[in-house]
């Protein structure tokens, strides 16, 4: 048996996966479904968490702004961003948010690692960073001990939509994506499967 | 009764911020049932319910910091029905709600108790979509205009609801707002930091005041003079270069002011970097940005770059770099006004200089009466580290720097 399923959606409205982590969500805390892993890519959307301050928005202009139930700051999507949402039952030995987070955080450096870029933690702001510049963002909910919500790792995205906000209260300079930071564009395909198999190697 | 405790959700997190609470007192909640919703960080976690029961009282208000382990909330059991207590905790949870003044912003703009509560970019937003902010009944903490209720407001064109049904109720505990005499704003975010920051500094370091007078007269004709040169060529030259200019003197020949104290290793830190904060208002509030190696520029390039950090600050676009590893700070409170204040430390920096208003009265000078520039500066150090002596010799010291300009031009 799997750890946990893959499905992988391709580019997605926002709204729509958000409804449909609801539903797995609540299929999980149930015990009807077994952990799942959604990989998907969003059209340009804003999102803020439960810290967001509002000052954090500059000029979103026509982009959709939507609130959402994770933590954190506020944050954006847009195509070229791999964007991954663990649906996973934490265990009771494994009821610890910060490792759950620093999980996530090791599984993307490990998956950078493979294109040659050095991601790296930091212990006040949760992410992966690269030479000071934000590569991946994390923010996540738990709800009855299962998480939902997750990641989102700029891979071949150009970050334009990141100047429209200060993302997690950083100045949208800050950002960097990994064919910014390795000098090509990947295929998205190649950092999924990177980022499964660090997921796997790390939920295992 | 049935106390539920906030419970360890990781390690490393000694407390969690109330963001929601699903229920009201009176309320019969289900085993398992959300009973509110807490955030650490980057993640935001359902507490549930231990058990079946009837919520009594929540012990807590949205937004408050509540450590692990704490009580939050209590639960009757199912079928018993005690009255249920008001949900504002008031008077019983001394930590519940902190009183704020409402925020000052830097243009003197008041906010009276009129108007709705909603943050400065709410208000724009509202402006630009022609939504009278009177009409919108906020969803937030204390009846806060949030971005969601300008999408269900009348005017509003564009949907941006939020996903999440239960996120339309107004929360319990947030009702109470405070009454016509008075505001109540939630302690968060950055004023939050900057109260830590402030009792922290104050019950750290036992703070020893020094102030003295100087004549600036003869900076003050030298600025001016500059000043019409530099500004045909856009420079703004203010007296705060040659301030950080003469502090950095003084920080050279007096090291211990230019230091910190490890308390854990118990360990005196000199810095050997001259990086000195600047206190600045912000409509955010107030920020230190640092002008790093103060010691390797010109007084043009400090005035340059004086320039650029205080209009980052101004505009919420200062980086964490530029807030980052101040060792010595100088506020500049004179701009407004004042003889006299007694700044406090910029923990864990171990000084801070105050500068007061430059004004014109009449001083003795060449052993007459003269009309002359004076400014007090006041100097608050931690007297565990800088004694006495050092600190009044390193006031001194710029004194004499700033009342001789040219002299401190060779400092340079």
């Amino acid at each position: 048996m799997p750890l946990f399923e893959v499905h992988d959606l391709g580019l997605r409205p926002f709204a729509e996966v958000h409804q449909l982590q609801q539903n797995w969500l609540q299929a999980r805390i149930q015990d009807t479904i077994g952990d799942r892993l959604i990989l998907t890519e969003h059209p340009p959307v804003y999102t803020l968490g439960r810290k967001a301050q509002a000052s954090n928005l500059l000029d979103t202009g026509n982009t959709p702004v939507l609130a959402i139930e994770r933590g954190g700051d506020v944050s954006f999507h847009e195509p070229g961003q791999l964007v991954a949402y663990p649906i996973f039952a934490l265990p009771p030995a494994r009821r610890d948010i910060m490792a759950f987070m620093h999980g996530l955080e090791a599984a993307l450096i490990t998956t950078l690692a493979h294109f040659g870029v050095q991601g790296e933690r930091d212990s006040r702001n949760t992410g992966v960073w690269v030479k000071g510049r934000k590569i991946a963002a994390i923010g996540i909910a738990v709800r009855r001990w299962v998480s939902w919500h997750g990641l989102a790792l700029n891979v071949n995205n150009d970050l334009q939509l990141s100047r429209g906000i200060r993302p997690c209260g950083f100045d949208a300079s800050l950002q960097t994506s990994l064919q910014q930071e390795s000098g090509q564009a990947h295929s998205m395909s190649s950092v999924k499967t990177r980022l499964i198999d660090a997921l796997q190697h790390w939920w295992a | 009764m049935i106390e539920v405790k906030l419970p360890d959700i990781g390690e490393g997190i000694a407390e969690g911020e109330i963001v929601k609470w699903c229920v009201q007192p009176g309320d019969t909640v289900a085993a398992e049932a959300p009973l509110l919703e807490v955030l650490t960080d980057k993640a935001a976690v359902e507490i549930p319910a231990p058990s079946a029961g009837v919520v009594h009282k929540l012990m807590f208000a949205e937004g408050d910091l509540v450590p692990v382990g704490q009580v939050i909330v209590q639960l009757s059991a199912p079928g018993s029905s005690p009255e249920p207590e008001s949900a504002a905790p008031t008077a019983e949870t001394p930590a519940a709600h902190v009183a704020v003044a409402p925020v000052q912003t830097a243009s003197g703009e008041s906010h009276g108790s009129e108007r709705p509560p909603a943050t400065p970019a709410i208000r724009r937003a509202a402006r630009k979509q022609g939504i009278d902010l009177q009409q919108v009944k906020g969803s937030g903490p204390y009846g806060r205009i949030l971005q969601r209720d300008l999408a269900s407001a009348p005017a509003a064109a564009a949907p941006t609801t939020s996903p999440a049904p239960a996120d339309t109720a107004p929360a319990a505990a947030s009702k109470e707002s405070g009454t016509a005499n008075e505001t109540r704003v939630p302690l968060r975010g950055i004023r939050r930091k900057i109260a830590e920051q402030m009792v922290k500094a104050k019950f750290t370091a036992p703070d020893f005041l020094y102030a003295d007078e100087a004549d600036l007269s003869e900076l003050v004709a030298f600025r001016k003079a500059m000043a019409a040169e530099l500004t045909a060529e856009g420079i703004k030259l203010t007296y705060l270069p040659f301030i950080v200019k003469a502090v950095v003197s003084a920080l050279k020949k007096y090291p211990s002011l230019n230091a910190s104290l490890d308390e854990d290793s118990q360990e005196l830190v000199y810095k050997h970097d001259y990086h000195i904060g600047m206190a600045t208002a912000s409509p955010n509030g107030l920020f230190v940005p640092v002008i790093h190696h103060a010691d390797r520029k010109s007084l043009i390039e400090l005035a340059q770059e004086i320039e650029t950090l205080a209009s980052a600050v101004r505009e919420g676009k200062a980086t964490p770099e530029m807030l980052r590893g101040g060792t010595f700070t100088i506020t500049n409170i004179g701009a407004i006004g004042g003889l006299m204040s007694a700044p406090i430390i910029n923990h864990p920096e171990v000084a801070i200089m105050g500068v007061n208003k430059i004004y014109q009265k009449p001083m003795v000078y060449n052993d007459e009466i003269a009309i002359r520039w004076a400014c007090t500066l006041s100097l608050s150090f931690d007297h565990r580290v800088v004694d006495g002596s050092d600190g009044a010799y390193f006031t001194s010291h710029i004194i004499r720097l700033l009342q001789n300009p040219r002299r401190l031009l060779l400092e340079a």
